[in-house]
């Protein structure tokens, strides 16, 4: 179903060739190792490059040129799959299919790639300053803005803490006092690096054939230099050496009570399919032991969940809690969890949680954002196609199930409470 | 069931409306796994005041909501676990005009199915389920409160309208859902979970006559009255406090202003008035306007900067949102652009490209089952089949969306809700 042809030495297409959707779409990634030094240059490189183009000189005329191509929009990328970077653009456009006789949008979505990676704005050689300076604020701000959203803030706070030590610890869009230090010329030589020394991932899927669409975009690499291609990969921690508890106030009403821990297990190995189908039995979706028993038979918190870091090995609890439940809660959180080391899934539990996982992979060959996603941490990482996947979830058991569960153990507590509790 | 084609859409649709009212619509789309049914029921958080038969009733805010959390409780037990058992994903929203109560499955479709309908259509609460719900609930008004997002609209509908219940939030407040019993929830399900006040819409690989097969299996076989909904004597088009401003835990200023416009005549005119207001957005705020790139350029915006149109059971609102330093110097340049665009009018051919712009946008929503089931039925509740949208977005004129904005743009329509940054200590 995925077809994966090589373009050129270092650049990658992976394309589903599929009839069902109107949309077409495509995602192009450069992949880095993600560590402080590079995580800003990294997170403002694609804003920078989408500002303006030789052709099309201001956000007006790029906007502009996209509602002429019906509508279409092309996005920046940044994102992670443990502690490999993917950066670069997304797209999606109305299938030729459906146009007026004689009118094409996929190839000038991939005339305006060429355009957005090969032909910048510049002055001097250079990216322009002042575009530089727009694009560093916008990511100032959004990075300050990490905290409004509390959910999301907290488990952030948990990633820092508990990984300060790792490059998973750096945040995704890197640091704002590292963005303000960027200058134009810094990050036109870091681009410079990027465009020569990253492997390049491209991810297709529309109604174009494999061959076809490698041709297409074969065109908007073809003759530009490249050189070695910088190593990439995840340090992974299998076992956590010590709980610790951390607590931190913020003028909020509702405490965040966010866990993590250590699984050891990434897509990587054998276990990795036992732990996926524990999680969904312990923490994720509606028949899952926190939402039923923590939730439901408790009423302690509005939401409870676990969602795994797949790439990295890490688990993540997240709660929303009264100020005064913290202790119950977390006891109640982690009790779960020794139910299940200690064997206690009921085979009703597994069979929903296998139902879920199982209906939620063919789900996702219906949705093209999914499978971009999918596939792109299959570039980052070794791992299953979707396929292989699905057959091990099916044919697991029980004991597999505790095995990986036992592997799990508690590193962090994170606690984030009101300024008076 | 009638087959209805779209050839310009490659979409076509089976309806049926069943002898109690409900109408059944199934949008087939071949070779996908996944199967997505919804239920749309025409009833939301504004609709807390009503007349039944000769009663005149009033309820507290949240109880739509309220009402939503207690309709999964089934005398066999939780519906989220029967749908679990069946391999779907369930979940349900309620929203100012609209409930809804939806699944996705790539498996025993129709199983599904009937947990649905037999869902909507069965109040079971007793005192004490009702009663620890509320605790949930609260958990998630408190939420809601920490959310920047929530408060800003919260405070903006307050601050224009003076009685419209859309002034109430969605989920109500932790005080007022103190006052809901089981009792409340039981007048209003009969009152408004009725099949001529709902829509069934499946999207997915599945054979229509079915759907409609258990569809007239599980809904109840009679007619019944609907009750008559009060929103109020028709509001002018003044806003009521022309600022509201709070601080909360934000890293910038976010803003929201509103603009209040007058309201669609007949049900007709909604779709064509939610186009004209949405064009008037791309192009008074769109990212090609030149407002867009003045402020962008002047760091006084970023990308989530957008205008907007918004209609609720005669309340309707031009927005204008994002985040800013200063939120005021937007305020203002919005103001003047609009006294500009009312002027001197914009090229038809920016209003050209916006049109194909928007038709290829909204073509490509197609591909979305929870888009496609969303606005049937809100389309469907105010008499308009959602399917007709190029028509409508051909009929539209360049001169409706300038007389548009020339007369919503007006500072004595207007209201704006600031959430600013709490000040620091250090």
């Amino acid at each position: 179903m995925v077809e994966t042809i090589q373009l050129a030495e270092g650049i990658t297409l992976r394309a589903v060739q599929t009839r069902k959707f109107k949309t077409g779409c495509f995602s192009v990634n450069f992949l880095r190792r993600h560590c402080r030094r590079d995580a800003a240059l990294d997170a403002l490189l694609p804003s920078v490059l989408l500002r303006a183009t030789q052709n099309y000189p201001d956000i007006s005329s790029i906007s502009k040129h996209l509602d002429e191509l019906y509508g279409a929009s092309f996005g920046t990328l940044v994102r992670m799959k443990g502690e490999v970077k993917m950066t670069g653009f997304y797209a999606d456009f109305i299938e030729d299919a459906f146009l007026p006789d004689g009118e094409q949008v996929f190839a000038p979505m991939l005339d305006f790639l060429q355009e957005v990676l090969y032909r910048p704005y510049t002055e001097n050689a250079c990216f322009l300053p002042r575009f530089v300076e727009g694009e560093k604020q916008n990511l100032i701000n959004t990075i300050e803005a990490s905290q409004n959203d509390k959910r999301s803030y907290a488990s952030l706070r948990l990633r820092q803490l508990m990984c300060e030590n790792e490059d998973y610890g750096v945040p995704r869009l890197g640091y704002a006092e590292d963005v303000a230090a960027i200058t134009a010329q810094e990050l036109w030589t870091h681009y410079q690096d990027v465009l020569r020394h990253s492997r390049i991932e491209l991810f297709y899927v529309g109604r174009r054939s494999a061959q076809e669409a490698a041709q297409m975009f074969s065109q908007v690499f073809a003759g530009r230099e490249r050189g070695e291609t910088v190593e990439i990969g995840t340090q992974v921690i299998r076992t956590a050496n010590a709980e610790r508890t951390v607590m931190e106030r913020m003028d909020i009403t509702q405490g965040k009570l966010v866990i993590g821990l250590r699984t050891g297990i990434t897509t990587q190995d054998s276990a990795f399919p036992a732990l996926m189908l524990l999680n969904a039995v312990y923490g994720s979706g509606v028949t899952s032991k926190l939402f039923v028993n923590v939730r439901e038979k408790l009423s302690l918190c509005y939401y409870a969940g676990s969602a795994l870091e797949k790439y990295k090995g890490v688990m993540i609890v997240s709660s929303g809690i009264e100020f005064d439940k913290f202790e119950v809660a977390r006891d109640a959180i982690l009790g779960e969890l020794e139910a299940c080391r200690r064997g206690e899934i009921t085979d009703e539990e597994l069979e929903s949680a296998r139902r879920a996982i199982l209906s939620a992979l063919r789900a996702a060959l219906d949705a093209p954002a999914r499978l971009d996603d999918y596939y792109a941490g299959l570039a980052a990482a070794k791992g299953d196609t979707v396929e292989e996947l699905y057959d091990k979830i099916a044919a697991l058991d029980k004991s597999a199930l505790v095995d990986a569960a036992r592997a799990i153990s508690t590193d962090m507590i994170y606690f984030l409470k009101g300024v008076e509790a | 069931m009638k087959q209805h084609v779209f050839p310009r859409l490659g979409e076509e649709y089976w309806q049926e409306i069943l002898d109690n009212g409900l109408t059944v619509r199934v949008v087939p789309k071949r070779g996908f796994a996944r199967s997505y049914a919804f239920v749309g029921v025409d009833y939301g958080a504004v609709d807390t005041r009503f007349q039944l038969g000769a009663e005149a009733i009033t309820t507290p805010g949240g109880v739509a909501h309220y009402l939503e959390h207690k309709m999964f409780d089934l005398p066999e037990g939780d519906a989220m676990n029967l749908f679990a058992q069946y391999g779907a994903s369930p979940n349900a929203f309620t929203g100012y005009a609209m409930t809804a109560y939806y699944f996705d499955c790539t498996e025993n479709f129709e199983e599904n199915l009937r947990i649905l309908l037999r869902m909507v259509a069965t109040p079971y609460f007793s005192q004490q389920s009702v009663e620890k719900e509320r605790g949930i609930i609260a958990q998630e008004i408190r939420m809601y409160e920490d959310s920047a997002d929530s408060r800003l609209y919260e405070d903006l509908f307050a601050a224009l309208f003076a009685s419209h219940p859309i002034r109430v939030p969605i989920a109500g407040t932790v005080e007022s859902i103190q006052e809901i019993t089981n009792q409340t929830l039981e007048t209003c399900h009969a009152a408004f979970y009725h099949p001529a006040n709902m829509m069934l819409c499946v999207v997915g690989d599945v054979d229509p006559a079915r759907v409609a097969q258990v569809a007239r299996e599980l809904t109840e076989t009679k007619r019944r009255a609907l009750p008559v909904r009060d929103y109020g004597a028709q509001e002018s088009v003044n806003c009521v406090k022309p600022r509201v401003e709070r601080t909360m835990e934000v890293s910038m200023p976010t803003f929201a202003f509103g603009f209040k416009c007058e309201a669609p005549t007949d049900g007709g005119d909604a779709m064509k008035a939610e186009i004209i207001g949405a064009l008037a957005a791309e192009i008074l705020a769109g990212e090609s306007s030149p407002l867009f790139m003045r402020l962008y350029e002047q760091g006084l915006i970023d990308s989530g900067f957008a205008a907007d149109y918004e209609s609720v059971k005669n309340a309707c609102i031009f927005t204008v949102s994002g985040d800013s330093r200063d939120p005021d110097a937007v305020y203002q340049a919005v103001l003047d652009e609009g006294k500009r665009l009312a002027k001197e009018g914009f090229p038809k051919e920016d209003f050209e490209r916006l049109v194909k712009s928007a038709l290829g946008r909204r073509m490509r929503d197609l591909d979305s089952f929870e888009s496609i089931c969303y606005r049937m039925c809100a389309y469907h509740f105010e008499g308009v089949d959602y399917f007709r949208f190029p028509a409508v977005y051909e009929s539209v004129q360049a001169e409706d969306v300038q007389a548009f904005l020339s007369r919503t743009v007006q500072e004595s329509r207007a209201a704006i809700s600031i959430i600013r940054p709490k000040e620091r200590e250090e």
